[in-house]
C-alpha cells in the first residue's frame, strides 16, 4: 500500500533539497575543467522516483556524486540550501533536518559517512559486489554496517531475495517440494552469477537497510527488458511502502524507462561550447495509475 | 561490532580468493624461511659444541682446593659451600688410598694380593654414570666397590661377587693389617690393561680409610685405635712474654710476620692473665710485657690452631729473649656449688730458651716443665683437684678421668685448706677462686674434647684424635647445568679456592654462540627488509586490484579507518599463515636434515647438518612475518584508506 505521503509535496514531505551549486572537476590527464551546475532548486519528496537523464558527459555521475554525499561541492558560496530530512532517533516515525551544506563547511566527515551509511543506498553501473562474499553476505554488509541484529537480517535479506527474484534452486529432484529445495543462490559466490543476477543483487544491496535516498545508476543494463520493468517495480514499491517513504535517484539514457518509473524528471545537458553541464528542466509527473503498476490508486 | 564486520571481511578476502591470497603467503613464507633456517643451523652448531661438555662429566666439573692457610676441606666446610653456591648438584671430596684385593685363585694368600687404587665416589657420580655404574648408599655393614673393567677381568670379579680387601697402617714402630670384604655392585670402563687395578668406594667407606690410615679409631670398621697413637694438643692462643725496652719489644716488623700468619698481637693485662701473673713477682708487671696472641680477621674462630710452634715464632722475630708460652683460657669448673679454676701453664726450666722466665717465678709455684707435661699430662698439681664435674665437657664422664683425679678428691670433701697439696707449708693464695694448675697439654685436651675434637683412649689413657676430622685437599664439584660453572667458579674464587674447569671453553662457547647470533641478526635484517620491500610491492598491486571493491565499501559508508583496519587485518592474517607454512617446512628440514630414517642412511645425499629449533624460533619467524606483511601493507593502506569513493568508482566505471 503507498503512504499517503507518497508524491504529496508538502514540505514536510521534504527528504532532499539543494537550492543551488557549482561543481568543478578536474581531468588531470587532459588537463581540462567541468563543471556541474544546478540554478534551479531542486526539492525531492518522499516517494519521488526521480529520473536524470542527459547526454553521456554531461555531469549525471557527478550530480549523483554531490547528492549522494559521496563528493563535497568545490565552491560552497555557490551552494545554496542543501538540506537532507532523515527518520529522527529513536522511533524514526518523524524526520529531522541535516544541513548538508554545514556539515561540508565544517569539514565533518565523520557525520557524512554517518549519514552515507544509514540514509543512502547505492547501485551503480556494474554493482561492484564484493567478490569475496556470497549474495547473502553482500546484501547483508549494509545491514552490518548499520547495527541490525541477526534475525532481523536473515528476514531481511530473505525477504528482498524473494522479491528480487533471486532464489533458484539446483539439483531439484523431480517430485519434491519447493519448501524442502534450498536457496543456493543466496549461498553462491558474485562469479557465479548471471550479468542479471548480479545486477538485482546489487539493486537488493543499495535497498537492503532501508536508506532514505537510493541512488541507481544504468540498472537495466545487463536485464532485458521485462526483467528490469519487475526490478524497478520492485525498487519502486520498497522505498514507497515503508513507513517513512525514501526517494529513488535513477541515472537513465532510457526515456521510456524514465517515463513509465519515474515521477520527477530532472534533464542535464552540456552547455554548448563550454565545459560545463547544467540542470535545464525539472518535469514533475503524475504516478503511474495502479492497475499499471501493481500499486494502489492514491 | 564494525571491527568483527572488518575482521570477518579480511578473514573471507584472504581464504575466499585464496588465488590471490596465496601469493603472498608464499612470498613471506619464503622470505621467513632461510631466517629460521639459519636459526637452526646456529642453533645446531652451538648444540653440537655443548653437546661434549653437557654429556660429558667434565663440562659440569669444577675441580677446587683451599688457598687459605690452614684451611682443610672437611665435610662441614663442603657442606657450607654447597648451601652458599647455587646449582650445586654434587660435591665429591677426593680420596685416594692404596690398598691390596685378594686375586681369586690365591684365597688366603697375602701373595695373592695385588694393590688396588680406591678413589671416593657418591651417588649420583656423573664420571661413572656415564658408564652405567651407580655406587648406591653406604649402609652399615654394606661396602659398595665399583672396579675398573680391566680389574674385574684380571680379578675374575663380576657384579655381585665379594671382593676382599687389606688394609695397612703403621704409626711408629706399630704395623697393623686388617681385611675388609667389599661387594662388587659395578664395573666402568677406565684405562687399559696396564694401567693398575683401580676401583671405587662410598665416600663414607673412604673417610673411614682415612680415620684408619692415621691410626685412629674406626668404629664403623671395629677397628681400634694403635696404641701407639697419640693425639697431639692445639692451641689458638700464644702468650709472648718479653722484657720491656726498645731492642727487646716486638717491633713493627715483627707484628708485620705475625699478621702473615693470621696472628695479632695484643698487649695482655694482669687482668686476663692472672693465672700467670698469680705465680709471678711483683717485678714481673714492671719489668715484663705480655702479648697475647690470637687470629685475626676471618680467622678469628675458637677453633683456628696456631701450626707453628713457639720456638719457631720466637726465632723470627726481632725481639731478642722472647718467650713464647702454648696459652688456654682457664676454665671455671663448679664442685660442690664452689667455683674452681683449671689454669694450664707449662713453662721451660731454666736451662731451655726463656728459662729466664723462672727468675719472675715465686718460688714453690705450681707450674709444670715441658717433659712433665709430655711424660703425665694427667697430673695435677695445685691446691685443690677438681674432678668429676669439669663443668659441662664431656671429658668429664669419662670413668678414667674421673678415676686418675679421684685421690685429689677428698682434699675437696675434709678441707678447704690450700696449703694442704703443696710440698712445702707456703701457701699461694689466689683470691676465692680455687685453682688448680695442670699442664697446658691437659687443658689443651680438655678443650679439644669438648668439641670431639680428642678423646681418652681407655686403654692407653692417652688422648687420642677423635674420628671426625677428616680433611680433604681436594674436592670435585659438579654443577646442574654448564651454564651454571663459571657463576660457581667465580664463587669459589671470591672464597679463596684454586679453581680447575672448563669456563673457558664453556666462555668460548658462549662467545660463538653471541658472534652467531649476530651474524644471524645482520643477514636475518638484511633478508627481512628486501622481504618487507617485496611485500611492500606485491601489497600495492593488490591493494590497486582492491580498489573497487575498496570504493564501493567506502561508498556504502566504511570510514577511512575502517578500510585501514580491514587490510591490516588481512596482512596479519596473511602473516600468520605464511608463518605456518614457514614452521612446517622448518619443523621437517630439522627432522629430515642430518637424520636417518629407520637406522639406515636412507638420506645418506642430504648435507649433514644439525639444525635445532625450539619454540623461541618459531616465535620468532611468527612475529617476523606478521610484521613484515603488516610493515609492507601500511603503505598501501594508508593510501587506501584516503582513497575518494567517488574516484574509486568512476575510474574504470564511469564515463
Amino acid at each position: 500500500m503507498i503512504h499517503p505521503d507518497v508524491t504529496r509535496t508538502t514540505p514536510e514531505n521534504v527528504i532532499l533539497r539543494l537550492d543551488s551549486l557549482k561543481h568543478t572537476l578536474v581531468d588531470r590527464d587532459k588537463k581540462q575543467c567541468f563543471t556541474v551546475n544546478v540554478a534551479k532548486p531542486l526539492e525531492f519528496y518522499a516517494g519521488d522516483f526521480i529520473g536524470l537523464l542527459g547526454p553521456s558527459g554531461c555531469g549525471k555521475t557527478t550530480l549523483l556524486s554531490i547528492l549522494g554525499l559521496l563528493r563535497k561541492p568545490t565552491d560552497l558560496d555557490y551552494v545554496g540550501r542543501f538540506e537532507l530530512y532523515v527518520p529522527s532517533e529513536p522511533k524514526g516515525d518523524a524526520r529531522e533536518l541535516v544541513d548538508i551544506r554545514d556539515a561540508w563547511a565544517r569539514n565533518d566527515v565523520r557525520r557524512i559517512e554517518s549519514l552515507r551509511r544509514t540514509q543512502m543506498g547505492f547501485a551503480l553501473q556494474s554493482g561492484e559486489l564484493v567478490k569475496s562474499l556470497t549474495v547473502n553476505e553482500n546484501i547483508q554488509v549494509p545491514l552490518r554496517l548499520n547495527g541490525w541484529r541477526s534475525d532481523d537480517m536473515r528476514e531481511r535479506v530473505q525477504d528482498l531475495l524473494g522479491q528480487f527474484s533471486l532464489t533458484r534452486h539446483r539439483d531439484q529432484k523431480p517430485g519434491a517440494s519447493e519448501t524442502t529445495l534450498s536457496n543456493t543462490l543466496a549461498q553462491s559466490r558474485i562469479n557465479r552469477l548471471s550479468g542479471g543476477e548480479y545486477q538485482r543483487v546489487s539493486l537488493a544491496r543499495a535497498v537492503s537497510h532501508k536508506p532514505s535516498v537510493v541512488f541507481v545508476d544504468e540498472p537495466t543494463s545487463a536485464l532485458n527488458r521485462e526483467l528490469a520493468h519487475n526490478a524497478l517495480e520492485v525498487l519502486r514499491s520498497l522505498q514507497r511502502e515503508r513507513t517513512m517513504p525514501g526517494i529513488t535517484f535513477m541515472i537513465t539514457h532510457d526515456e521510456e524507462l524514465a517515463t513509465r518509473f519515474c515521477n520527477l524528471i530532472v534533464r542535464m545537458a552540456p552547455r554548448r561550447g563550454e565545459p560545463e553541464g547544467d540542470v535545464v528542466d525539472v518535469v514533475r509527473t503524475e504516478c503511474q495509475p495502479m492497475a499499471e503498476n501493481g500499486l494502489e490508486n492514491s | 561490532m564494525t571491527n568483527r564486520i572488518y575482521i570477518e571481511l579480511a578473514i573471507k578476502d584472504v581464504f575466499r580468493l585464496w588465488s590471490a591470497s596465496q601469493l603472498q603467503v608464499i612470498i613471506i613464507a619464503g622470505i621467513c624461511l632461510p631466517i629460521l633456517l639459519l636459526l637452526g643451523l646456529k642453533n645446531g652448531h652451538v648444540a653440537d659444541l655443548r653437546e661434549d661438555l653437557v654429556t660429558s662429566p667434565v663440562g659440569r666439573q669444577i675441580i677446587f682446593w683451599s688457598l687459605k692457610q690452614g684451611e682443610f676441606l672437611t665435610k662441614e666446610v663442603l657442606r657450607d659451600i654447597q648451601g652458599s653456591i647455587p646449582n650445586v648438584s654434587l660435591i665429591i671430596p677426593e680420596s685416594q688410598k692404596l690398598v691390596f684385593i685378594e686375586r681369586s685363585e690365591d684365597q688366603g694368600s697375602s701373595e695373592g694380593s695385588s694393590p688396588l687404587t680406591l678413589y671416593s665416589t657418591l651417588p649420583g657420580d656423573p664420571i661413572l654414570e656415564q658408564f652405567g655404574a651407580e655406587i648406591g648408599s653406604a649402609a652399615p655393614g654394606a661396602r659398595p666397590l665399583i672396579l675398573s673393567e680391566p680389574t674385574a677381568r684380571a680379578l675374575h670379579k663380576n657384579i655381585g661377587d665379594t671382593a676382599t680387601l687389606t688394609i695397612k697402617r703403621r704409626f711408629g714402630a706399630e704395623d697393623q693389617e686388617h681385611t675388609l670384604d667389599f661387594k662388587v655392585v659395578g664395573t666402568v670402563a677406565s684405562g687399559g690393561e696396564s694401567d693398575g687395578f683401580v676401583g671405587f668406594t662410598h665416600l663414607d667407606i673412604m673417610t673411614c680409610l682415612e680415620q684408619y690410615g692415621s691410626g685412629e679409631a674406626v668404629p664403623e670398621l671395629s677397628i681400634p685405635a694403635m696404641k701407639s697413637l697419640r693425639a697431639v694438643d692445639q692451641y689458638s692462643q700464644m702468650l709472648l712474654v718479653c722484657f720491656r725496652g726498645q731492642a727487646t719489644d716486638l717491633t713493627a716488623k715483627d707484628h708485620a710476620f705475625l699478621a702473615e700468619r693470621g696472628l695479632l698481637a695484643e698487649v695482655s693485662t694482669a687482668a686476663e692473665i692472672t693465672s700467670l701473673f698469680g705465680i709471678l713477682k711483683p717485678e714481673a708487671a714492671k719489668e715484663l710485657k705480655f702479648y697475647m696472641l690470637r687470629f685475626s680477621g676471618e680467622q678469628d674462630n675458637p677453633q683456628s690452631v696456631i701450626r707453628d710452634s713457639p720456638e719457631l715464632l720466637s726465632r723470627n722475630t726481632e725481639a731478642q729473649d722472647d718467650l713464647l708460652l702454648r696459652w688456654c683460657d682457664p676454665l671455671t669448673v663448679q664442685v660442690n656449688g664452689r667455683d674452681y679454676q683449671i689454669v694450664g701453664l707449662t713453662l721451660p726450666n731454666k736451662r731451655q730458651t726463656g728459662g729466664w722466665i723462672q727468675n719472675f717465678v715465686k718460688p714453690r709455684a705450681p707450674w709444670f716443665t715441658y717433659e712433665e707435661s709430655t711424660a703425665t699430662p694427667l697430673s695435677v698439681r695445685g691446691p685443690v683437684a677438681v674432678l668429676a664435674d669439669l663443668g659441662n665437657k664431656e671429658l668429664a664422664f669419662t670413668p678414667t678421668l674421673k678415676a686418675s683425679l679421684q685421690p685429689l678428691e677428698q682434699q675437696i670433701d675434709d678441707t678447704e685448706q690450700t696449703t694442704t697439696s703443696l710440698p712445702d707449708d707456703e701457701a699461694v693464695s689466689l683470691g676465692e677462686v680455687s685453682t688448680a694448675y695442670v699442664p697446658v697439654s691437659l687443658l689443651a685436651f680438655i678443650t679439644q674434647a669438648s668439641r670431639n675434637q680428642v678423646t681418652l683412649d681407655s686403654e692407653s689413657k692417652k688422648f687420642v684424635p677423635s674420628s671426625s676430622q677428616v680433611a680433604f685437599t681436594k674436592a670435585r664439584l659438579y654443577t646442574a647445568t654448564i651454564d651454571d660453572v663459571p657463576l660457581a667458579a667465580d664463587l669459589l674464587a671470591k672464597r679463596k679456592y684454586a679453581v680447575l674447569s672448563e669456563v673457558s671453553r664453556i666462555a668460548e662457547i658462549h662467545e660463538q654462540d653471541t658472534s652467531l647470533k649476530m651474524l644471524v641478526a645482520v643477514v636475518a635484517l638484511g633478508v627481512f627488509l628486501f622481504g618487507v620491500i617485496t611485500v611492500f610491492s606485491v601489497l600495492v598491486d593488490s591493494t590497486d586490484r582492491k580498489k573497487g571493491m575498496i570504493g564501493i565499501l567506502r561508498v556504502m559508508g566504511i570510514s577511512g579507518s575502517g578500510v585501514f583496519f580491514f587490510l591490516l587485518a588481512r596482512a596479519i592474517i596473511i602473516g600468520v599463515m605464511s608463518a605456518a607454512v614457514c614452521c612446517g617446512i622448518g619443523v621437517l628440514l630439522a627432522a629430515v636434515l642430518g637424520k636417518t630414517i629407520a637406522g639406515t642412511e636412507y638420506l645418506a645425499w642430504l648435507p649433514k647438518v644439525h639444525v635445532v629449533l625450539g619454540f623461541n624460533e618459531y616465535l620468532l619467524v611468527t612475529l617476523g612475518a606478521i610484521l613484515c606483511a603488516v610493515l609492507g601493507v601500511l603503505m598501501p593502506a594508508l593510501k587506501a584508506s584516503r582513497l575518494d569513493p567517488f574516484d574509486a568508482i568512476v575510474e574504470g566505471q564511469f564515463h
